[in-house]
């Protein structure tokens, strides 16, 4: 049962790794770059989630009898996620759009100022004092049998979870803007050259990822309500190591990557060892990159001169 | 041979002499403030110069400086609190001692990261050395030898100006003789082509490492300079925005130039200084303000067929844009930034190193350096031959 327990937990905790983890790996497939500031488009989005929560008058634990009225709680992940998805195309047109045929080096630079512009631009705008989110879903437990507890958060975090991805299997497989994004992933040259329109492919790529990490900062906000401008480094490093560690560029890796991300952090934390929790990321990390660097789901290319 | 090492001798003899004066006058003359602003200059000119040789002259990223910085910190405050007492040595042989355990314990550091990283490049780099800068900070805070989370305490004071610019006379010399040597050769070779160097027979390996080893050696050297100044080490000192900070002060200062990185440190000092009250602010925003216009002045002047009326009225409205700002930050603003100051100062700093990649990717000296040829009448044949090299230089130029 302990066991079971602890799978649940690293499930919810990876289907939001995942989600953000898809973000970068969309990002790394159409650009080449990591973008170091999705972690902070995912705090964005729980900035926004607050916001929205606030217009619509939903307080603490505003549900009777702990039923979450629904129609909020589309409402406000709708607004995070268009929020995000503008955030992440405002960024994509004034900082790596001027780069686009830069080294990739400079880009990367780019990319870690703007998460930092973010993280401290969002303390002297929001303040850096955590923030508590209002309780959209109460904490109602669906399964308790005294060792065992399946809440109705945990339900939802998964199941949202669950409908993005299938609907961005969905944008990717079947529309026409997502064979788009495959051919400029695949060959960014030949994409242009079969008339592509490569900068809007770009830059619905990052506003599919943003609106993901801003549905992910909802979600995770629901999970544990505390929100503070600097809570996207930790999280998006730990989203990046699971893109990598699927194999990133990868759309299956990414959540493959983030579930096995979830795991491996609530392992840590059920053996006692919480104060490694930021750690075992890295160690992941380091090891996935000296044993098979392509990633589990990835494939590896010879270079070329 | 003999003669040249005899003016060697006589001239760093000379040049501690000089220390020592200088710091006996300054010691007299300026208040403690400005002396601490100046000892941290010096300290992140050695962090600066240090990571150049990695980032600049090699081509990786490192993102994880300020692990190496704490490696050495801790090993150097480990040695002159527990056991220096031990072996009760004058002061000056106990700074010495310090910052040989420091630098050697650094390198070492430098070694076991840089040995695995070598099959990365690029951006997985940049993520692996994070890890590594996070993973030290983590493993530090866990030992409660070394004061834990809390920070160790208690350090004895043996950073003196003496020692700082000393060493960072010395850092800046060895940067300088190791860009010249076959071995800084092969880093700027790797750094072009990776792959054309290893065709051309350079062990690119065995030069990554050795950028690795001996910028993390003056890494924790500083390290241990700041941690025997403040008399105190924090491992929240050591983070990942550390890390940043000196990344900025090389991009800046241009990768690649070690009086480029010497020159941004100083200013990035300064900056941080400044950016302590609201009035500070406004001025380094009207300061960015004016390089933002004048950038894309350049920037439009230099491609004369885009700049059309259109681009001229953007420049403009960019410009008046920024003017009102400013002007509107100072009058209603000044209450706001005096609260956020310690935000917005990051704030500022991310926003002149997105500047700096997006109008100056080359920074403010490019690859070229400053030295005594720069003055054409001191050496005018020195100057010629530097000149046609620079040249030469800048034809590659624009890889960065």
């Amino acid at each position: 049962m302990e066991i079971l327990q602890q799978c649940i937990n690293g499930l919810s905790l990876g289907a939001i790794y995942a989600l953000i983890a898809l973000g970068y790996t969309m990002v790394y497939g159409v650009m080449k770059l990591i973008n170091f500031a999705h972690g902070d488009i995912y705090m964005l989005g729980a900035y926004a989630g607050i916001f929205a929560a606030g217009w619509l008058g939903v307080q603490t634990a505003i549900t009777s009898q702990g039923h979450p009225v629904w129609w909020t709680v589309i409402a406000v992940f709708l607004f995070a996620m268009i929020a995000c998805a503008l955030a992440g195309v405002i960024m994509e047109r004034c900082a790596y759009r001027p780069l686009r045929h830069q080294p990739r080096l400079a880009a990367l630079i780019t990319a870690i100022g703007v998460s930092m512009l973010l993280e401290y631009g969002g303390q002297a705008v929001f303040s850096p004092d955590p923030r508590s989110f209002p309780a959209l879903i109460s904490d109602v437990s669906i399964i308790n049998t005294g060792n065992f507890r399946l809440s109705l958060i945990q339900v939802v975090i998964i199941a949202i979870a669950l409908i993005l991805m299938i609907g961005l299997q969905f944008i990717i497989m079947r529309t026409k803007i997502g064979s788009a994004m495959r051919a400029v992933s695949m060959d960014h040259t030949a994409a242009v050259l079969m008339g592509i329109n490569t900068n809007a492919v770009i830059a619905f790529t990052f506003a599919i990822g943003s609106a993901l990490a801003g549905a992910g900062g909802v979600l995770n906000s629901i999970y544990t309500p505390k929100v503070d401008p600097l809570m996207g480094l930790m999280v998006g490093i730990k989203a990046f190591v699971a893109a990598v560690l699927g194999g990133i560029g990868s759309v299956p890796g990414a959540v493959l990557g983030g579930l096995l991300m979830g795991f491996a952090e609530t392992g840590v934390v059920a053996v006692g060892k919480s104060e490694y929790r930021d750690a075992i990321a890295f160690a992941i990390l380091i090891l996935v990159l000296l044993l098979r660097p392509a990633g589990i789901l990835g494939k590896s290319t010879a270079e070329k001169v | 041979m003999w003669r040249i090492w005899i003016t060697r001798i006589i001239a760093a003899i000379a040049f501690i002499a000089l220390l020592f004066a200088a710091q006996q006058v300054l010691s007299l003359t300026i208040n403690d403030y400005v002396v601490q602003i100046i000892i941290l200059a010096g300290i992140n000119i050695i962090l600066a110069v240090s990571l150049n040789l990695i980032n600049g002259v090699n081509g990786q990223f490192s993102l994880g400086h300020a692990g190496f910085m704490a490696i050495g910190a801790y090993t150097g405050g480990v040695f002159s609190y527990y056991f220096a007492p031990q072996l009760s040595l004058p002061p000056s042989l106990q700074m010495l001692y310090t910052v040989i355990v420091a630098g050697a314990f650094a390198a070492l550091a430098g070694w076991l990261v840089g040995l695995p990283s070598l099959r990365l490049r690029g951006d997985y780099l940049a993520i692996v050395t994070l890890g590594f800068g996070e993973i030290t900070r983590v493993i530090i805070m866990t030992i409660n030898e070394v004061g834990g989370a809390r920070g160790m305490i208690g350090l004895p004071l043996l950073t003196d100006f003496v020692w700082v610019f000393g060493l960072m006379a010395l850092c800046l010399l060895s940067m300088r003789n190791i860009a010249a040597s076959a071995l800084g050769r092969a880093m700027q070779a790797v750094r072009e082509d990776e792959i054309a160097a290893e065709a051309s027979g350079i062990n690119t390996t065995q030069t990554k490492v050795w950028a690795f080893v001996i910028s993390s050696m003056w890494a924790g050297i500083a390290g241990a300079l700041l941690v025997h100044y403040n008399q105190s080490a924090h491992p929240d000192t050591f983070n990942f925005i550390g890390s940043v900070m000196i990344v900025i002060m090389v991009v800046l200062g241009g990768l690649g130039s070690i009086t480029g990185a010497a020159i941004a440190a100083v200013l990035l000092t300064l900056l941080e200084n400044l950016l302590r009250s609201a009035s500070g602010a406004i001025l380094v925003a009207v300061v960015l303000a004016c390089c933002i216009s004048a950038l894309l002045w350049q920037r439009w002047r230099e491609d004369k067929s885009t700049f059309a009326p259109t681009a001229m009225w953007q420049w403009i409205g960019i410009s008046l844009l920024m003017l009102g700002g400013v002007i509107a930050l100072s009058i209603f603003g000044s209450a706001w930034l005096a609260t956020n100051i310690s935000a917005l100062r990051y704030v500022i700093l991310a926003l002149i190193l997105i500047i700096t990649m997006l109008l100056r990717p080359q920074g403010l000296m490019g690859r070229k350096e400053w030295g005594w040829h720069s003055i054409p009448f001191l050496n005018k044949r020195m100057a010629r031959e530097t000149t046609e090299f620079e040249s030469a230089d800048q034809n590659i130029e624009g890889a960065i």
